[in-house]
């Protein structure tokens, strides 16, 4: 490990890219602390204010009418948005859920791929045939539609109270974007696997391991998988830009997480509308959500450098 | 050898792309007009009139138009016995002159004569009988229907109970006469509909289905095409019976998002257009657009429903009534509509013969909506479940819906926004699967009628009208005698009680009256928005009087 | 060769067989060769629409009260269920919709009162249009920017055009979308906001133009293609010079490029002629992929700049539920992907002679 981040300092941009998402991870991880104001929370008579406005604690008084433990005074340094609310605290709450869902849905897609692509690479045959042709028909489903299709089949009242039940604070909508990104995103790494699967297959410690009596299972999960975490590590890593850059899609077309709360392809799209007058509103999440993703890609083509320089540029 | 490379395909790609370009207009001038010598702006415009529309025509039959973007078209392909005038007022149409009796039963319209359809034969009272009495035909499934239900007989002739409309007679070639069961003032104000556009018996029975996207009407404008998602295109009606258009071709361009339409004005390719609200600001600043916005504030609401046949605002007037103390109007007003709504105290919109001055519905004042909280049986919230706000997906909507969302919770109360399209909106809503919801209504005719019997009595409860799905009886006896009253002093009185009720029972939660504010390009002449329209479709405002300067 | 459509994923995968060498395109072979690939993409479109088929049938929403409307009616709706199937089970109901689709029959959509082929039509041309456009900014700037790279490998272009590539991957095409609005639009009024072509009367235009061809078309139609045809380029433009770059690097550590400059060719023939050539083979693998994802998945794109495209005609038919239009829209578009790649696969033969078909 220590030698890993030793190598990937030397590479240049892909640190870059790792403190990006060191960056972003911590923002996401302490947003409740980091903001200096509530995300949702509408300051009234102060909408639409450029960066660096202060708002004095004589006005924030006139702005709530009660004490309701909002913050009462401060400066918003990236501004506020149409309805008056911190446009820096909701980035900061947006890289939760940007990160959480590229997350999560990687996570998924990371499963299934693996699954499919192991048990499709290492049995061959009609197994092979079949799990690919179903790959190819995920493939196949044009682009973000299956996630859009999936979310709004999932935008039903008895799924959502269920959902809502256990997400607690956070926006039930998240559990559509874990599901619909989850199930559509892991069809590349599926192939990549079953191609690493196929050339491990027929290597001597394979059949060695199949000559002492090993289990399909046991040779799969302690010297197959082991052996895949290269290409997985790598492909993760820009699955994880992919899921962030869809998610923001996916918001931006006002799927997904709910109003109030902020995600930064919601952000966008409200703030579409306003760019000319309001740029702040639509730069500030815009930049947070390109730096992100930029970051994970540098991070995924240094590991790339550094753990399988014979991989091609991935499409 | 085959030689493949690059530049192979980039030019076969290039090439494709540029099949596509349009032709040069060079060498179909000649034949497409005979005013095109002049050499003016002001004469080449005056022949092209570009009418924004934001969203698709359903269809243009008026037995099956509800929506308001497909009455704009129609509107100007059909004629009614009589129409409104831009001030409300009812005038003669089609028909020259009218009689009512004495006791309101008995109308009896006198058609003009010479009146052409745009397939070139005569319109006669057999015409208007067979316009009407389809209606209530079942198998024409007209949406409308219900308004036929004053005439005599037509219920039955929807039932099957009779061959024919016993209250719809034809006098003589030009005469109709028209019996209802039972008085009904607003009657000529629901003639004035879209939906009592008189068709051509002979096209409409040649394909009943097609003649929604094939209409054939009197109106001052032909039909001439129709490109799904795209445009529809009039013609002016050469052979009008009224004053014949200057303007020649009438195209209606459809371009939802209201930012294109604006951007579209800007350039000077569309002759009005909508404001959008996040632009209000840039047009009022800027001194060369503010000059051109006309309109007015219009009978066009925008307000919430409550669900009043279930739980939790069943029976408890209470939380409804905290729930509008709660919500901050005037930032709404102020802050996301930049001034260019009104506050709404009133059920019934201004501009008519009734109005409830000096209602101040319900002023922002949480300390009052705490009190009425805890009064409903839910102190600070506590036991009130959240609440599920279904709205459409307009973006300035969504905007509103947070507003709201925010001053509730301040309150105590948790509100989730949901946005559908509105198809399945209206699925939900109507099906009263919805608690709390957006109940927007733009008045069909200036009459109180419209708006507390339609939209209130529990004769349309449910998806007839009264979505709130509240019923009071008190307030329907008030509504109904209203409706049969002559005397239009009698009548404000009775409104007035109704329009009280309501209120204090608060089945809604009050927002704002839109404004029918239009940009319109300084040099079109005579189009006169009116409180009735809704802008971009302007249904009211007369276009075949708009004229071009220079 | 693989059987299964060409991912992508592996683009280098070119299918090269030195054994038998065959000329592409001779006898019956590369006929078999597309039935093959063909009889291959039929279980691809089954199941992309039994997917969707089977997903939508989970949605919420009645169908037949958002085709009433308004005037929602328990009898006339049971009719309305019958005659439209969806009283029967769901398998039924599949295999009815794929007995239609074989005679070409999509179905009518239940919002636009139009068969559903006919109104896609005009939306996939609108798309097919912005794709071509934008492939062909990606292509030349992508090449060009590969062949850079390549050629003066570890110079400052190099580092400078791959570090744009990684940002242009990155960029969220909305925001990009959003970017160019704001500046060229916005801000120099150069180029139009949205829209796709001229509203106004073209005859005005012609004679405000002064009678220039060229004038009356930027301005009638071209015009409007450059912001959202830079947006849409952006991502597939980064990825092509990636792959050229990457591509000629590896070809160019071969033999023969080295004895061709042994020879002493001049350096930028060397790399025009062989180098690039040689690296066609990915480099169209990608095109090809990204050809089909742009036409498929240009929604966002569509929604920043208003294009009356496939995208945003397909998320709208989502929010109406209109289920024929959601399905039909899927088929088409899978039937596209499929074909573009098969079309990719033969274009192999085409650039490198070596490829048998089999």
């Amino acid at each position: 490990m220590r030698d890993l981040l030793r190598q990937l300092f030397r590479h240049g941009s892909g640190f870059v890219g790792l403190v990006i998402v060191f960056v972003a991870v911590v923002a996401g991880l302490f947003c409740g602390t980091l903001s200096p104001f509530s995300p949702t929370y509408q300051y009234r008579g102060q909408e639409k204010l450029p960066p660096g406005s202060a708002i004095t604690a004589d006005e924030a008084r006139q702005a709530s009418y009660a004490d309701n433990g909002q913050r009462s005074s401060g400066t918003f340094i990236w501004g506020t948005d149409s309805s008056g609310r911190d446009v820096y605290s909701r980035v900061l709450h947006g890289a939760r859920i940007s990160l959480l869902v590229g997350v999560v849905a990687t996570v998924i897609n990371v499963l299934i791929g693996l699954l499919i692509g192991t048990v499709s690479g290492y049995f061959g045959g009609w197994t092979d045939t079949l799990l690919m042709r179903l790959t190819d028909t995920f493939f196949a489903f044009p682009g973000v539609l299956l996630a859009i299709i999936i979310l709004a089949t999932l935008n039903n009242d008895e799924v959502k109270s269920v959902l809502g039940s256990i997400s607690g604070s956070i926006d039930p909508g998240i559990w559509g974007l874990f599901i619909a990104l989850g199930l559509t995103g892991w069809t590349g790494i599926a192939r990549v696997i079953r191609g690493t699967v196929i050339s491990l297959r027929e290597k001597e410690f394979i059949e060695a391991a199949r000559a002492v009596g090993c289990s399909n299972s046991r040779i799969i999960l302690l010297h197959i998988i082991p052996n895949c975490m290269a290409p997985l590590t790598v492909l993760a890593t820009m699955q994880v830009a992919y899921n962030i850059l869809s998610e923001a899609g996916l918001s931006f077309l006002g799927l997904g997480i709910q109003p109030p709360n902020a995600s930064w392809g919601g952000m966008l799209s409200t703030a579409k509308n306003y760019f000319y007058d309001m740029p702040w509103w639509g730069i500030f999440p815009g930049l947070a959500l390109a730096l992100t993703v930029l970051g994970f890609n540098l991070l995924g083509d240094g590991l790339r450098d550094i753990l399988d320089p014979r991989m091609k540029v991935r499409t | 050898m085959r030689r493949f490379n690059l530049s192979t395909l980039i030019s076969v790609i290039a090439l494709l792309a540029m099949a596509g370009c349009p032709k040069p207009p060079t060498g179909n001038t000649g034949n497409t007009g005979n005013t095109n010598t002049g050499s003016t702006d002001g004469e080449k415009r005056a022949r092209n009139y570009n009418f924004p529309l934001p969203a698709d025509v359903k269809s243009l039959d008026p037995a099956h138009i509800t929506d308001t973007v497909s009455d704009s078209v129609a509107q100007r392909l059909f004629n009614r016995l009589v129409k409104f005038d831009t001030d409300g007022s009812v005038e003669p149409d089609l028909a020259e002159s009218y009689e009512i009796s004495d006791d309101g039963l008995v109308y009896t319209f006198h058609l003009r004569s010479g009146v052409k359809f745009h397939n070139g034969e005569d319109l006669n009272a057999d015409d208007v009988i067979y316009s009407y009495t389809r209606l209530v035909d079942p198998g024409t499934n007209s949406e409308r229907a219900n308004l036929m239900f004053y005439v005599t007989g037509a219920a039955d002739y929807l039932n099957g109970k009779a061959e024919s409309v016993a209250g719809l007679q034809e006098l003589d070639e030009r005469t109709v006469q028209i019996n209802l069961s039972a008085p009904y003032a607003p009657f000529l104000n629901v003639l004035c509909m879209t939906t009592f556009g008189v068709v051509p018996g002979s096209e409409v029975t040649r394909d009943e289905k097609g003649f929604g996207a094939n209409p054939v009407g009197t109106g001052p404008f032909v039909f001439e095409s129709w490109t799904p998602d795209e445009r529809v295109v009039l013609k002016a009606n050469r052979t009008y019976f009224g004053q014949v258009p200057e303007i020649e071709t009438l195209t209606f361009r459809i371009i939802n998002d209201e930012n294109t339409r604006f951007e579209n004005f800007r350039n000077g390719t569309l002759e009005h257009c909508d404001i959008p609200p996040s632009k209000i600001k840039t047009v009022t600043d800027d001194p060369k657009l503010s000059g051109l916005i006309s309109g007015e504030p219009a009978m066009d609401m925008y307000a919430y429903g409550f669900n009043c046949d279930a739980a939790p605002f069943k029976g408890n007037a209470a939380l409804r009534q905290a729930l509008n103390y709660a919500v901050d109007k005037q930032n709404i007003i102020d802050n996301i509509w930049s001034g260019l709504v009104t506050a709404q105290n009133t059920i019934v919109p201004a501009g008519m013969f009734y109005h409830y001055d000096g209602s101040t519905g319900y002023p922002y004042d949480p300390k009052k909506a705490e009190e009425l909280l805890a009064q409903a049986g839910y102190p600070k919230g506590e036991g009130l479940p959240p609440l599920t706000l279904n709205i459409d997906l307009q973006p300035t909507n969504k905007l509103v819906a947070e507003a709201v969302q925010e001053d509730l919770s301040r309150i105590g109360v948790t509100v989730n926004i949901e946005t559908t399209d509105w198809g399945p909106f209206l699925d939900k809503v109507y099906a009263g699967n919805s608690l709390f919801f957006q109940n927007t209504w733009l008045g069909d005719y200036p009459d109180p009628d419209n708006w507390l019997y339609q939209l209130l009595h529990s004769e349309n409860f449910g998806d007839a009208g009264n979505i709130a799905r509240w019923s009071n009886p008190q307030f329907d006896r008030l509504v109904k005698e209203a409706q049969v009253e002559p005397d239009q002093l009698k009548r404000s009185d009775l409104y007035r009680q109704a329009e009280e009720i309501a209120l204090s029972e608060a089945p809604w939660l009050l927002l704002f009256w839109k404004n029918s504010s239009t940009l319109v390009q300084p040099y079109v002449q005579g189009l006169t928005i009116t409180k009735m329209d809704r802008t971009p479709q302007l249904n009211n405002a007369p276009i075949e009087e708009v004229t071009y300067s220079d | 060769m693989s059987e299964t459509a060409n991912s992508g994923q592996e683009p280098a995968a070119a299918p090269v067989d030195a054994g038998k060498r065959r000329r592409a395109g001779e006898g019956s072979a590369f006929w078999a060769y597309v039935l093959k690939r063909l009889g291959a993409a039929l279980p691809v479109l089954i199941g992309v629409t039994f997917i969707c088929f089977a997903i939508l049938s989970a949605a919420p929403g009645d169908p037949v009260r958002i085709l009433m409307g308004q005037h929602y009616d328990e009898e006339i709706a049971s009719e309305l269920r019958v005659s439209l199937g969806l009283d029967r089970p769901f398998l039924v109901q599949y295999g009815m919709f794929l007995g239609r689709v074989s005679h070409g029959d999509l179905g009518r959509s239940y919002v636009k009162n139009l068969p559903v082929a006919e109104y896609l039509a005009p939306k996939f041309g609108n798309t097919m249009q912005l794709t071509l456009v934008a492939m062909f900014i990606a292509i030349v700037f992508g090449v060009s920017a590969g062949i850079i790279s390549a050629a003066w490998n570890r110079s400052f272009w190099d580092y400078a055009l791959m570090l744009l590539a990684v940002a242009g991957i990155s960029l969220p095409v909305f925001w990009l979308g959003m970017l160019l609005q704001l500046l060229f639009a916005n801000h120099l009024g150069w180029l139009p906001v949205s829209d796709m072509s001229y509203s106004g009367n073209p005859e005005v235009l012609w004679n405000d133009v002064g009678g220039s061809y060229i004038a009356w078309l930027w301005h009638m139609s071209i015009k409007y293609y450059v912001l959202p045809g830079f947006t849409l380029a952006t991502v597939p433009m980064a990825i092509i010079a990636r792959l050229t770059r990457s591509s000629m690097l590896e070809v160019m550590k071969l033999d023969y490029i080295r004895q061709a400059r042994a020879k002493g060719l001049a350096y930028p023939r060397v790399v025009v002629t062989h180098a690039l050539r040689n690296a066609l083979i990915p480099i169209i693998t990608v095109v090809g992929n990204n050809f089909a994802v742009l036409l498929t998945g240009a929604v966002l794109t569509e929604t920043v700049f208003a294009w009356p495209g496939m995208g945003r005609a397909m998320v709208e038919a989502i929010n109406q539920l209109d289920y024929p239009v959601v399905l039909g829209g899927v088929m088409i578009m899978a039937v596209v992907f499929v074909v573009v790649n098969l079309i990719v696969d033969l274009t192999y033969g085409l650039v490198d002679p070596r490829v048998r078909y089999g």
